[in-house]
């Protein structure tokens, strides 16, 4: 070490460096203020840290979750996956109803922060009026809907406005493709795809899907972080089903009936079709006329002035219950051949009236003294000589056979709201039931219940489960049919090939010769029924039934035709010619030949 | 005399205080070579991070890139449906009754003829060995 220039130098291996010369001035360590004021210094940096320190572990380690909560909630929003409702085919796999996503336009009003502004904006796209959308903007909530389930298009121009607290989410719409067909049975779903009628309340568990759940991180702008949308709960597709209706043949039904309606100025019209076999319900339609245009212009099947056919929303076959007449003849003479207490060609002596319990019964046109075989008395539809069978097979046996053809009790279908129909017991009957009974006028039944009565006469004496459900689709897109069971015995099959004969010929040569279906042999009934009211009858108001099946000798459809309120007001004349109009398209759809 | 050794005595104390207040500090090579260590460690300390915030960006641009395929995949898939649906409206019995009509002039057949096959006798249509009823 040397001194040179004013500057100690120290060595180390040969190399020098300038170091200071002159040594720090020191104040002394002594100086009591200067260590007060330092040690004052200290205890409050000390305090400080402390307090951050406390602080620290109070955000940290006690209250974490809350500050936790509070920042995954600035970062983290949650989107509900909506679960898509099944799909329901028709059974050539047409589609009657699908779920499709639909965006959905909500507001978060706590971003808003010029509602006016905003609604003026947004008014004029969504269609939604101003002082609407400035209360919705203004509620103090954070999540209101401002336009539900629109289309791709309207959500995308209402996006590219940009608008603060403005945002879409997916919602999931229910389509009807042709609802024309499909109102009556398949019903309808809620905001919330939740089946409220028809179908879509009836297998309601079977199609609603799952919600699911997202998370997607978002910066405070809004803007979706990348990577940062994360499916915690998956939805799920609920099952779709394959029902046993045939579209064309829905269609076919529902004009054909809607034609009618119009050409005898009935006030509604229904069908129902089924393949006995199987107890598959093929077409099942309900019409009605109504003097105001529906806002879906689809909706309408045919239009005359101002009447306009179209689907009634109740499924008039299932739901309402009119007095049959005729065609209940059915149980009374299947009773009395099972009884063997007269045969086909038995011959009766028939009245010009009949007093029963004090009331006098007639048959439709006034005859004398006559008598008609068992055969004729169907195919004439006699109402003397089927009272004068029911009085030899006894009240009880006829309310058993009743129950036994499925009247007064519901069918296997359990359609939401399907009635059991009105059939007194014996016991409550008065002295002119059995008159009134046989012949369909002291009950209540609906046309499935016709239907499926007949079906019995149709398929050799069984009665099959009456079904809408085919089948319902696999995950792997197969179909796995539905198994419905084994049919009941109702009646022998001597019986039935009896009645078999019988009902031809009330298509042959009785009251329903218009139900001829050219090449087929038809079997089946006419009904007319007045409506009753108030303990009484509306003047000049009938129902007009015909239920038939072809080919007779081995049934493969059997059908129904109501027509309420008819000007023409006969079941042979009313009903029977679009029960044939609707066999003869059936017939060539299916493509059933004549011998079958 | 004493004066000069006073002196001397001063200097030498103060020059030992001044000897204690100097350190031996390393040579150029050793502190370049630290200077190097130091940057280096620095170096390499920013380039992780930039390399890191480099594979972030990447990382995000390539989400973005999922995103946006998914995206369209959600697009597709609503057009798919939403052709679903048409095709189902196009495929209703009233619209291809409308179009039949209405654009090609079909109408229902008014008459529906079946014809009825004679049976065929066993081996009418062979004309082999086992054709025994020609």
């Amino acid at each position: 070490m040397r001194v040179k220039d004013g500057f100690f130098y120290a060595t180390n291996s040969g190399n020098r460096e300038k170091v200071s010369k002159k040594p720090k001035k020191r104040r002394s360590g002594k100086d009591p203020i200067l260590k007060y004021r330092s040690s004052m210094l200290l205890v409050i940096f000390l305090l400080i840290f402390l307090a951050l320190i406390g602080r620290l572990i109070q955000v940290q380690a006690i209250n974490y979750q809350k500050y936790a909560a509070y920042g995954e909630a600035e970062l983290t929003h949650k989107i509900e996956l909506p679960g898509m409702r099944g799909t329901i085919y028709d059974r050539n796999g047409n589609i009657l109803a699908i779920s499709i996503p639909a965006p959905t336009i909500v507001a978060d009003p706590y971003q808003i922060t010029d509602p006016t502004k905003e609604a003026e904006v947004l008014s004029p796209v969504v269609g939604i009026g101003v002082s609407q959308l400035i209360s919705l903007l203004s509620m103090k909530a954070g999540f209101v809907y401002i336009a539900r389930e629109i289309s791709q298009s309207l959500a995308q121009k209402i996006m590219s406005l940009h608008l603060l607290g403005i945002s879409e989410i997916q919602e999931s719409k229910r389509v009807y493709p042709d609802p024309e067909i499909t109102a009556s049975f398949l019903g309808n779903v809620n905001a919330d795809q939740t089946g409220i009628s028809g179908l879509e309340l009836q297998l309601n568990s079977l199609l609603k899907g799952k919600s699911g759940l997202a998370i997607v991180d978002k910066s405070p702008t809004g803007a979706d972080l990348p990577g940062g949308y994360k499916v915690v709960i998956p939805s799920h597709q609920g099952q779709s089903i394959v029902l046993s209706i045939d579209s064309s043949l829905q269609w076919e039904v529902e004009q054909l009936l809607a034609n009618d309606v119009l050409s005898t100025n009935a006030k509604d019209a229904f069908a129902t079709i089924e393949d006995p076999k199987t107890g598959a319900i093929l077409a099942m339609a309900s019409v009605v006329v109504v003097s105001k245009a529906p806002e879906n212009k689809n909706l309408i099947i045919a239009q005359s002035g101002n009447k306009y056919v179209v689907p009634d929303t109740v499924n008039l076959p299932v739901i309402d219950v009119f007095e049959p007449g005729s065609v209940m003849k059915v149980a009374t003479m299947a009773g009395a051949l099972t009884f063997n207490l007269v045969n086909p060609q038995s011959v009766l002596n028939i009245p010009s009236q009949l007093m029963v319990g004090g009331w006098a019964f007639h048959d439709a046109e006034s005859h004398g003294d006559i008598q008609m075989s068992v055969t004729q008395i169907l195919a004439q539809s006699s109402n003397i000589g089927t009272i004068e069978i029911a009085q030899m097979l006894g009240a009880q046996r006829l309310y058993e056979f009743l129950r036994k053809f499925g009247f007064g009790k519901p069918t296997s279908l359990a359609f939401p709201g399907e009635s059991p129909g009105l059939l007194p017991p014996p016991a409550l009957w008065s002295g002119s039931t059995i008159g009134s009974m046989p012949i369909g006028q002291a009950e209540g039944v609906t046309q499935l219940q016709i239907v499926n009565a007949y079906s019995v006469i149709a398929d050799s004496g069984i009665m099959m489960p009456l079904h809408l459900i085919d089948g319902i689709v696999q995950p792997d897109g197969s179909i796995k049919k539905v198994a419905w069971g084994p049919g009941t015995r109702v009646i022998s099959k001597s019986v039935d090939s009896e009645l078999i004969n019988m009902f031809e010929q009330v298509v042959k040569n009785g009251t329903g010769v218009e139900a001829v279906v050219p090449g087929y042999v038809v079997a089946g009934k006419t009904g007319t029924a007045q409506i009753p009211k108030n303990g009484g009858y509306i003047p000049g108001a009938f129902m007009a039934t015909f239920v038939g099946f072809l080919p007779a000798g081995n049934a493969a459809l059997v059908g129904a035709v109501t027509v309420d309120r008819p000007n023409n007001f006969y079941g042979g004349s009313a009903a029977a010619p679009v029960f044939s109009q609707i066999m003869q398209y059936a017939v060539t759809h299916f493509q059933i030949a004549p011998g079958d | 005399m004493s004066t000069p050794v006073r002196q001397r005595a001063i200097k030498s104390q103060k020059l030992k205080k001044e000897l204690n207040q100097l350190k031996v500090i390393q040579g150029k090579k050793e502190r370049n070579l630290t200077v190097l260590i130091y940057g280096l460690v620095v170096f390499i300390i920013f380039a992780t991070l930039f390399v890191t915030v480099l594979g972030h960006a990447l990382v995000a641009e390539q989400q973005i890139k999922i995103d946006n395929l998914n995206a369209q995949v959600s697009k597709l898939e609503q057009t798919h449906q939403s052709l679903t649906v048409k095709l189902a409206q196009a495929k209703a019995p009233s619209k291809i009754e409308q179009k039949a009509t209405q654009l090609y002039n079909m109408a229902p057949p008014s008459t529906i003829i079946f014809l009825q096959a004679s049976p065929v006798k066993k081996g009418s249509s062979g004309s082999g060995q086992g054709a025994s009823n020609p």
